[in-house]
């Protein structure tokens, strides 16, 4: 008991007896919390990703140790990235999670971005530059839209690790959702863990099928062509 | 020898795209399947290595059911050549051309031997062997693909427009040196194009499809140019068949008329030794001007073009020594006064 | 104290964690960690091929199913495999080998999707030539279409195995092993530079795993494909491959 009272500082919800019915506030709650915490690593890591990107397709000298740098921070186990994140954030509070989300998914959408940009057609940013285009108006007018398949590709592979992800947290007293497979693992409640897993999988179908929409009505002429 | 036998090929969406197609191509020839996209030429092709089965009608190769062979034996002895070569990229150019030895059987050693005699015989020297497709010129990776296809000697070859993917300096080389190799090796070739020159230049027959597979027109190059049965056939082969004609005939076949007997007040004029050195009007001063004379073993459009290019109007031929033999007027190169002529 | 300092001396900690010998040996010691890590990770990385690899050359090689896969494969990344290994700690506390499950489904979806991917993306050309000049379709498969999609298959278990390496940390959530029982044992009893040390260990491994499958790439691919490569990217690809990533 004393560990679940540390575990619910402040005021969120509290998983009563070893049953379902009575405890979806505690789903709502932390279902609520983990898509917040969700959008803003995903705003954090588009925002970051897209001048690395640029760079890096403008520049294809810095490509490979950028490369290399995000394979690195790939390569660190989430709990590891918290712990690293600490001393710099805090233990106690969210942003460690949030950041190493932001992190992670920076990671997958820079190379999925210059991937994206490096498969355009080289006749038709040939044909762009001949046509006038400056450079910045020709990545966002031209190169950027014919990406959009490849970065909604990443985008969705990012939401979905990323609500995976944050229930790591859990471990450590944190994460959204997570806190309910930490809590029922302490309590034996198979049903909350059970409700978190389920209710994880759901969001990140739910987020993976909005992203696949997005980019459905992004590229409508990927769509002509079937028609 | 190859036949195909009222063949007819629906796709399961309905479409047709072969239909009730008839042809018969003698052992050594070269047939040029001719139409647009749509027209079946392709599916026609697929359909004699069984690539694609047809819904109806049977295809035989030496009088035998190309169905009643085993399809990968029968493939195996069929050369097969497509666009873009279709070369194996993670395998060097010896190992492509062996693939078909190996496959058969054949050891290392006599399968390489047999893979650098040709090579050489394309023009492709031993530094190409261990290459890359992807470290070759297309024209080279064509060299590569007519070269796998024959490396065991396979009796029957299908090109679908083989030579359609590089640029039309080297397609019109591959074409001259195909047409060439073609004479020693006597192949019985299908060769699907949709490029009429192309069809001319390498098929001792032409067969003109229209679309939804139905066979509009069969014959020699000659044949379809001079007397095309329809106003498709015609509209396809272009309003230039005369002329592409005039390319197929020799000089010879154009009607001479002596130097005296030119309708027209033009004369030739000579010098001492009877060669032509340029024309004048009867009667009037002799201009010298720069003229062409028709060579012997020229073809009856270099004739044309000669008359074309001249004052008067008419070409002059001359013999092996320059000396001016005759004159042929444009209205000699019609295609009446050539099959009288002929 | 300065917290700069403070940082710097956590990490210094952590460091001379890892390097000092009195934490190497033993069942409970560094290297004993390791090899559990290690093995746990091929295992499940074995478990994970054996099934995803033939489902991604049907699934290539015939064209059919690649709706109902990648609907799998992101079904399986939306696994949280903390959450998994959890379910199985509470129903199965006795065995570490049932977690093995949760660390194979990650490396399910970019095993199966890669393999899929890079068959499906040969050159048609060159499976028409193949079959043209009278392979079987077995032969189409290992002598054409297999060697010419090793690049991303191999891609594809690279991905897999980082993830499986990063992810097998969360074995360590009640102590059952691998070098995840420090980071979790550390940040129970705040000593962090224990959580340092051990992360450092798996980012090592990781980094040598991924220049192990590197090298692998340049003894098992033809040198035409790398040569191709170039060439490639001048044009337009047919479908967009992901070296997808997941969970960990």
């Amino acid at each position: 008991m004393r560990g679940a009272a540390t575990r619910f500082a402040g005021n969120p919800p509290y998983w009563n007896g070893p049953q379902l019915s009575g405890n979806w506030d505690v789903i709502r709650y932390y279902t609520a919390e983990h898509i917040r915490f969700t959008l803003i690593a995903l705003a954090l890591g588009v925002l970051f990703a897209f001048p690395i990107a640029y760079l890096s397709h403008r520049r294809p000298v810095l490509y490979p140790p950028i490369l290399a740098m995000t394979n690195v921070v790939y390569a660190i186990p989430s709990l590891a990235l918290f712990a690293l994140l600490g001393p710099f954030l805090g233990y106690t509070n969210d942003k460690p999670i949030i950041v190493a989300m932001a992190l992670y998914t920076l990671v997958i959408l820079v190379r999925n971005i210059v991937e994206g940009l490096r498969a355009v057609p080289r006749n038709v940013t040939d044909a762009a530059t001949g046509l006038g285009y400056g450079r910045l108006r020709q990545f966002a007018g031209v190169e950027l839209p014919l990406a959009i398949p490849t970065i909604i590709a990443g985008m969705r592979l990012a939401a979905v690790s990323t609500i995976s992800l944050i229930t790591v947290g859990g471990a450590i007293g944190k994460g959204a959702l997570g806190r309910m497979f930490a809590d029922g693992i302490d309590r034996g409640i198979d049903v909350e863990l059970t409700s978190g897993v389920i209710a994880v999988v759901l969001l990140a179908l739910v987020a993976d099928a909005l992203l696949l929409t997005a980019g459905w009505l992004l590229t409508p002429w990927t769509r002509a062509r079937t028609a | 020898m190859i036949q195909l036998d009222r063949v007819t090929k629906q796709f399961p969406d309905g479409t047709v795209a072969v239909d009730e197609l008839s042809l018969e191509l003698p052992t050594g020839e070269v047939l040029a399947l001719l139409g647009t996209s749509g027209s079946g030429k392709t599916t026609t092709l697929r359909m004699i290595n069984r690539l694609i089965e047809p819904t109806r009608g049977t295809i035989s190769i030496d009088g035998r059911d190309v169905r009643s062979l085993d399809v990968h034996e029968l493939r195996r002895g069929i050369g097969y050549v497509i666009q873009q070569a279709g070369l194996f990229p993670h395998r060097t150019v010896i190992d492509n051309v062996t693939t078909v030895p190996r496959l058969l059987g054949w050891d290392r050693r006599r399968s390489r031997s047999r893979a650098m005699e040709l090579l050489e015989l394309f023009g492709l020297d031993d530094s190409m062997s261990d290459r890359y497709p992807a470290q070759l010129s297309g024209g080279q990776q064509q060299r590569v693909g007519v070269a796998r296809a024959l490396a065991a000697d396979p009796p029957v070859l299908l090109m679908d427009e083989p030579f359609g993917a590089v640029d039309p300096i080297v397609r019109a080389q591959l074409q001259v040196e195909f047409a060439r190799l073609q004479r020693e090796l006597g192949k019985t070739v299908v060769f699907v194009t949709h490029d009429v020159d192309e069809a001319i230049t390498v098929g001792t027959q032409i067969a003109v499809l229209r679309t939804g597979g139905v066979l509009a027109q069969i014959g020699t190059p000659k044949d379809v140019l001079a007397h095309p049965t329809d106003l498709f056939v015609a509209d396809f082969m272009g309003a230039d068949r005369q002329v592409k004609l005039l390319g197929l005939l020799p000089a010879s076949a154009v009607n001479q008329r002596r130097l005296a007997d030119l309708p027209s007040d033009w004369e030739v004029v000579l010098d001492g030794a009877g060669r032509p050195t340029g024309w004048c009007r009867r009667g009037a001063p002799v201009t010298t001007e720069v003229i062409t004379p028709v060579r012997p073993g020229a073809t009856a459009r270099a004739v044309l073009e000669a008359a074309l290019a001249s004052e008067s109007g008419a070409a002059i031929h001359v013999d092996d020594h320059g000396v001016a033999t005759g004159v042929s007027t444009l209205d000699d190169l019609s295609l009446a006064s050539i099959e009288a002529a002929a | 104290m300065d917290p700069g300092a403070h940082r710097m001396s956590v990490l210094v900690e952590g460091v001379q964690w890892l390097f000092d010998s009195g934490n190497w040996w033993g069942n409970r010691g560094i290297v004993a960690r390791v090899v559990e890590h290690l093995e746990y990770s091929g295992a499940a990385l074995g478990v994970a091929f054996v099934i995803a690899f033939p489902i991604g050359l049907i699934i290539g090689h015939t064209g059919k199913g690649r709706f109902v896969a990648s609907s799998t494969a992101n079904v399986l990344r939306a696994v949280p495999t903390y959450g998994v290994v959890s379910l199985l700690f509470i129903w199965r506390p006795l065995t570490l080998w049932p977690l093995l499950l949760a660390l194979a489904i990650l490396a399910l979806p970019p095993i199966m999707l890669n393999t899929a991917a890079g068959i499906a993306n040969v050159d048609p050309q060159t499976r028409d030539a193949a079959e043209g000049v009278g392979l079987t379709g077995f032969q189409v498969l290992t002598k054409v279409e297999a060697p010419c999609a090793l690049p991303l298959i191999l891609a594809g278990m690279r991905s897999a195995a980082n993830q499986v390496i990063a992810t097998a940390t969360v074995l360590g959530v009640k102590g059952q092993g691998g070098l995840g029982v420090f980071i979790f044992s550390g940040y129970g009893t705040q000593r962090y530079y224990i959580v340092y040390g051990a992360s450092i260990a798996i980012i090592a491994i990781v980094l040598l795993v991924e220049a192990a499958f590197a090298v692998l790439q340049r003894r098992l691919v033809s040198p035409g494909l790398r040569v191709a490569r170039i060439g490639k990217q001048l044009r337009s690809r047919k479908s967009i491959t992901l070296v997808g990533n997941s969970a960990r």
